[in-house]
């Protein structure tokens, strides 16, 4: 086993970020960098404007008309969501089908937590947003390392109708909400984003941020419930009622964010795919 | 009860929930008997479905059929909290 967790955590071979990527990320951080500079920034890679685009004119924003601009996108978006959008876009660039399809399911994730957020009102929604992005980091990175154990953990869910997190931590010994939080710690996230990762699956275990890791968790099992599963993890996860509770979320409020989700959804262009079509 | 799309509504159809907007807002109260220009309204609103009393159209050979089944698979490994059920049976309820 220890094998395994060498071929997985081995630093040198962890993805590294595209350095037109680093230079948003550089400008980002400082305190009053121009919204020009960013979006000219973000113009040059034609994938990621795209995408920006896609996102900001998702029904769940709730942005008034078609956003067509890159610069009024990134204004919207503020800068800690478009930090964590830069580097979701750096860690799903791939090809690989069920990579692509783990986009998706983040993408959907982030806009479902917003929106959970907002109607909670909490001030740490953008965070909520960037943390749910990336939630599935330890996915990505199993399969880019382990990518025979990734097919292995597939298998093993579908055969034995178990979660990903159970027959990740059947056949690698370690789940993906581990080995994201591990790789959060390398690339220095935010205490915050950390947590959301790490703790997706337990919030309630998570002693700084429970709230946070609880509104992506709800998030996570709305999105695969609703069938934007995200590659092969076919299987909701169990619900961790504790945390739920400490959202202060009545069951009538909890049945009005699911209807809200879904009709938001049939209208993105992006996600009404997953849905039954006429 | 039964969650129908836009183009499939009918003038005297009665509508069994509530149509809100993206923000949550009321467009169309639970109980209302539709109109053709209600019926416009909605198309205009961007409304893609809406919950009407009855099941007055046929899901056969669509891909509706068996959405109930594979929503029970994919809850399958989630457990039997109270919870967990309703939001699984809310899904089925805004899906089939």
């Amino acid at each position: 086993m220890s094998e395994l967790f060498d071929r997985l955590l081995r630093s040198k071979d962890l993805p590294t970020i595209p350095v037109l990527h680093q230079k948003i990320v550089n400008v980002l951080k400082k305190d009053n960098y121009s919204e020009d500079d960013i979006s000219k920034l973000l113009e040059k890679d034609q994938v990621l404007a795209s995408k920006l685009l896609k996102l900001v004119n998702s029904p769940f924003y709730g942005v008034f008309g078609r956003v067509a601009s890159v610069k009024r996108a990134a204004m919207l978006l503020g800068s800690n969501l478009l930090n964590g959008f830069v580097m979701s876009a750096t860690l799903f660039n791939s090809t690989d089908k069920s990579i692509v399809a783990l986009w998706d399911h983040s993408y959907c994730c982030s806009t479902v937590a917003g929106y959970i957020a907002k109607k909670l009102n909490m001030k740490t929604a953008e965070e909520v947003m960037t943390g749910a992005l990336i939630h599935d980091l330890g996915k990505v990175l199993i399969k880019r390392q382990l990518p025979e154990e990734a097919i292995a953990v597939e298998e093993a869910a579908k055969s034995k109708r178990i979660t990903a997190l159970d027959a990740e931590k059947m056949v690698i010994g370690m789940s993906h909400d581990e080995v994201g939080i591990w790789l959060a710690e390398q690339w220095n996230l935010p205490k915050i984003i950390k947590d959301i990762i790490g703790y997706h699956h337990s919030p309630s275990l998570c002693s700084a941020h429970p709230k946070e890791a609880a509104v992506v968790h709800l998030a996570d099992i709305i999105v695969k419930g609703i069938g934007v599963t995200g590659s092969s993890d076919l299987y909701v996860p169990a619900l961790d009622e504790k945390a739920l509770a400490a959202l202060a979320l009545s069951d009538d409020d909890i049945m009005d964010i699911v209807t809200g989700v879904v009709s938001n959804i049939e209208s993105d262009e992006m996600f009404s795919k997953y849905l039954p079509q006429q | 009860m039964q969650r129908i799309f836009i183009n499939e509504l009918k003038p005297s159809m009665v509508l069994a929930d509530a149509v809100k907007d993206s923000s949550g807002a009321v467009i169309l109260p639970k109980g209302t008997t539709l109109t053709e220009k209600h019926c416009a309204i909605l198309d205009e609103r961007g409304i893609k479905k809406v919950f009407v009393e009855g099941l007055p159209i046929s899901r056969e050979g669509t891909s509706f059929e068996g959405m109930d089944k594979k929503i029970d698979e994919r809850f399958f490994a989630a457990g039997n909290n109270p919870l967990t059920l309703k939001i699984k049976d809310r899904i089925k309820e805004l899906l089939s």
